[in-house]
């Protein structure tokens, strides 16, 4: 059948284009292969392999270009723009929408390998081939899966070109020849990416994804060839520049978290947070195990180890995240589309492949013969990578518990409470990171007399206790949250004391100082936030729920009437206006410290939490937050109702001897059924049935008994009005199957309407982000003095 | 021993620890009835909520408290009570995982999490 208005031209573009990058890329390696330890064939083919790289480069730009084309111009004859975009989305949404989907996301990340590929392609000094067949590796993986070839069984990919008619052929709709005109809009973007971080968030995330194959490829050639010095210098840059993007992206996602969503925090040891942050330990760990290995010649293997675990676990991230094999477990994953098998195959090449080689290089790798000594830097620099690749490994075990169902055919579920279990092991390596960090850079390498390094660190350690205690006096904490507030104030000191030795001479070389100061600060931030973290939203009723349990602890939230005030810690909440704005109910609260000697409010600040209520995906609590400098309000709207919007409906319910039934004057029981029940009403031929109701008010307990009655085949009711709590009760129908009986509720006083309402104060939470932007700068110092020792 | 030697044995030790504090921490998929839910002990409970029967919220008298009834997988039923209020769309879920103990007749939940219909795939699927 002849479709009308379908633009199919740049369908076949972008799936041509896909093809052409699949092929070129192995081209490219093939190419390149062919020089490998051959100089005259280097020479003859290392250029038309350079060509076949910008054809594939070329042909990645054509694809996403293609995509990009369909979503601006609302092609929705396309699969990928109907499902994740519409009509109205403005131009900066629509590049959310170009990455919300698999497919797109994929493109996304080969963007980014691509482009830093150029780089590399003309950066690489020695064993351009061996560097450029590893690199290549990785995106002949990603373009497969693009590819959308469906061989037997299998699926190869997924296409993002697929026409929506493609992906259900037998739909009615596709059986006119205009169903483009019926179509209409697109499904849009998910309410919740509606916002400028999923704009910044994925890609900042990708491309440091993708900073994490330059390494990976110069590490593999150099154990390809045996050559482990000439890659010491670009792979120093390329992981600076990657800890710090890949840094960023992570913190990104937590910033993101803690702004929008309602648990109430920035982490929340969601596998999929927990995947993005694989490498970025990793990597880390790699940086200093390098700057070792520069210095002294030692910890080679553990440094290419590192470097070749970080790319695997981006690949194994992207396996967790892709395959579906995560489930319900993470709001992140995607659903499972077939993808499973190539994913593993993705993960278990690269895997074969680089622990192949490293595994047969092992022999070759040399070690420094002596011993290194305690009070020496390369000593502690080692502990501390150590202690990241520890750290590592413990979240590695744990989020892979899907993976470990799936393999041994288990069915453990995830840890009860899954924050205080990552805590509990993450704290102490915390606690290792922030010292280590704060009192390495004070040991040379080689050798440093202890006495040198007392007369620094003492005074650092009494300085740090001195604060920890003066901390204490307005938050106190427990001890192991006081041993890591401690750590990390050691770190801050440290490290403040290293910058201002720097500062006086050469600032370009503080970077590790000055990136070790902001970690410090992180990590203060994270503690006093996170352990001082108060639910101010305490209900403070004293209901009790019957023996065997106290649930009092629990009371978390709570409610505010409309045009009523509430005592929320110590702010007088009162909650009088809500507003609409397309689908989104903003409700405002406004907020007045309660002076309680001088019984006087302080001037107001408005909260506009909101819900939406969208008709595709369902209610979503957006959180507002009123930002200070030392503490952060942060509240959500939990539920919210609207009672006084439903006066005048009966409302019906099937239920069972027994049951009970909430109204707002009460509680209403069902008590006994009456097979002969009284009323004037009744004639002779009617079979009644009186349903006996208990109604509890606040004052009273009276009964009252509607009646059911079949008459001429027909249910009738006769119902019972109490007037002075304004109810009528009826009871219309008998469900004999179930032993149901339906009960009608009519309320005159339907009730005010009120919102439940959460709020929490996170103390000094602005240190996280201060921390997070001068670990950033830190990395930034750092990259920016190695390019300008190489330029001098 | 040498240093570095040291190390390597530290970390597999502390890796071993990990394995067994993984190992002793995580939870299982129970039922109601099964012994490890009926010792009181923090399991996960898949299932589905009854519709049937009425769910307890009364915000204006307690905003926090919350119960319904629950139905495992292999059929039985039980009260759950959870503190933190009505979840949104609760009504709505197709599948159920509480966390949480059995306290006398009354699971108690400290975690729900609901699993609810793909909106944007039946959508689609009534529009063509």
């Amino acid at each position: 059948m002849e479709f009308v208005g379908e633009n199919l031209l740049p369908g076949i573009i972008g799936e041509s284009s896909i093809i052409v990058a699949f092929l070129s890329i192995i081209a490219t390696m093939v190419l390149y292969g062919i020089g490998v330890g051959n100089e005259e064939k280097s020479l003859k083919f290392n250029p038309i392999a350079k060509i076949t790289y910008y054809v594939h480069s070329a042909a990645v730009f054509t694809t996403i270009g293609s995509l990009f084309f369909i979503i601006n111009n609302h092609l929705f004859e396309y699969n990928y723009a109907y499902s994740h975009t519409s009509l109205s989305l403005p131009l900066i949404y629509q590049f959310s929408c170009f990455w919300e989907g698999q497919e797109g996301s994929v493109l996304l990340w080969l963007f980014w390998q691509t482009i830093l590929g150029l780089l590399l392609i003309h950066t690489i000094k020695k064993y351009k081939n061996e560097t450029m067949i590893a690199y290549g590796s990785i995106a002949l993986f990603l373009v497969s899966m693009l590819l959308g070839l469906k061989i037997g069984d299998q699926n190869f990919g997924l296409s993002p070109f697929i026409l929506l008619r493609e992906t259900m052929p037998d739909a009615p709709l596709f059986t006119v020849a205009n169903y483009l005109e019926q179509l209409g809009d697109g499904n849009g973007l998910n309410p919740l990416l509606q916002n400028y971080w999923m704009v910044i968030h994925p890609p900042t995330l990708f491309l440091g994804f993708a900073f994490m194959a330059p390494p990976f490829a110069y590490v593999i050639a150099a154990l390809w060839r045996r050559d482990y010095k000439y890659f010491i210098e670009p792979v120093l840059k390329w992981t600076l520049i990657g800890s710090m993007v890949l840094g960023i992206g992570v913190l990104m996602g937590g910033a993101w978290a803690y702004e929008a969503l309602s648990f109430g925090g920035f982490w929340a040891w969601d596998p999929v947070e927990n995947a993005s942050i694989f490498p970025w330990l990793l990597i880390v760990a790699a940086l200093h195990t390098l700057v070792v290995y520069k210095h002294t010649g030692r910890s080679l293997k553990f440094t290419l180890l590192l470097y070749i675990l970080a790319l695997v676990m981006v690949v194994y991230s992207s396996f967790l995240t892709r395959s579906g094999i995560l489930g319900e477990t993470s709001v992140h994953s995607f659903a499972d589309n077939g993808l499973m098998v190539q994913l593993i195959i993705f993960l278990g090449v690269i895997t074969t492949g680089a622990f192949a080689f490293f595994f047969s290089r092992f022999k070759s790798l040399i070690e420094v013969k002596e011993e290194e000594k305690t009070n020496s830097r390369e000593f502690w620099l080692f502990v501390g990578a150590v202690v990241f690749f520890l750290s590592w490994l413990q979240i590695f075990f744990s989020t892979s518990v899907p993976v470990i169902n799936e393999v041994f055919k288990l069915n453990i579920a995830p840890p009860t409470n899954v924050i205080d279990y990552y805590n509990k092991w993450q704290l102490p390596f915390g606690i290792f990171m922030a010292l280590l960090s704060g009192g390495a850079l004070f040991f040379k390498y080689k050798k440093t007399e202890w006495s040198n390094v007392a007369k620094k660190l003492i005074p650092i350690t009494v300085l740090a206790g001195v604060f920890t205690a003066l901390i204490n006096i307005e938050y106190p904490f427990g001890f192991s949250n006081n041993a890591l507030l401690f750590a990390s104030l050691f770190c801050v000191i440290g490290s403040a004391w290293m910058l201002i030795d720097f500062a006086r001479k050469d600032f370009l070389k503080a970077g590790a100082a000055f990136t070790h100061f902001g970690f410090g600060v992180l990590l203060v931030g994270v503690v006093i936030s996170n352990g001082q973290k108060e639910t101010i939203s305490i209900n403070t009723q004293n209901i009790a729920y019957g023996k065997g349990y106290d649930l009092s602890e629990n009371r978390l939230n709570t409610l505010i009437y409309k045009g009523g005030k509430n005592v929320v810690g110590p702010y007088l909440v009162s909650y009088d206006k809500d507003s609409f704005e397309y689908e989104n109910h903003f409700y405002e609260l406004k907020f007045q410290v309660m002076d309680l000697e001088n019984k006087s409010l302080s001037e107001p600040f408005f909260l506009y939490p909101y819900v939406q209520d969208n008709p595709k995906f369902g209610k979503s609590a957006n959180p507002d937050t009123k930002h200070y400098w030392n503490f952060d309000v942060f509240t959500h709207i939990t539920s919210a109702y609207t009672p006084s919007l439903e006066k005048g409906e009966i409302k019906k319910k099937y239920i069972e001897l027994g049951d009970t039934i909430y109204v707002n004057s009460g509680t209403i029981i069902l008590r006994k059924i009456d097979a002969e029940p009284k009323h004037t009403l009744i004639t002779e031929n009617d079979i009644p049935v009186g349903a006996l109701l208990e109604v509890q008010t606040k004052d009273t307990v009276l009964f009252v008994e509607p009646i059911c009655l079949i008459r001429n085949n027909h249910w009738h009711t006769i119902p019972s009005k109490i007037e002075n709590i304004g109810l009528e009760l009826s009871f219309s129908h008998i469900d004999t199957e179930n032993n149901k009986f339906e009960i009608g509720v009519l309320e005159e006083n339907a009730g005010k309407d009120f919102i439940i309402l959460k709020a929490m104060i996170f103390p000094f939470i602005n240190l996280v982000w201060l921390g997070s932007i001068l670990l950033s700068i830190g990395f930034m110092i750092s990259f920016i003095h190695r390019v300008r020792l190489k330029l001098a | 021993m040498k240093k570095s030697n040291l190390i390597v044995l530290i970390i597999i030790v502390i890796a071993i620890g990990m394995i067994f504090s993984l190992a002793d921490n995580v939870s299982t998929y129970e039922a109601f009835n099964s012994p490890k839910t009926l010792s009181g002990a923090e399991v996960h409970v898949v299932g589905y909520l009854n519709k049937e029967k009425p769910l307890v919220y009364n915000p204006e008298t307690d905003p926090g408290y919350f119960s319904f009834i629950m139905q495992d997988t292999v059929g039985d039923e039980k009260r759950v009570v959870y503190m933190d209020g009505k979840p949104r769309d609760f009504e709505k879920s197709e599948k159920l995982v509480i966390v949480g103990e059995l306290k006398d007749t009354v699971f108690v939940a400290n975690n729900i999490l609901m699993k609810c219909p793909s909106k944007y795939v039946e959508e689609k699927n009534q529009n063509l």
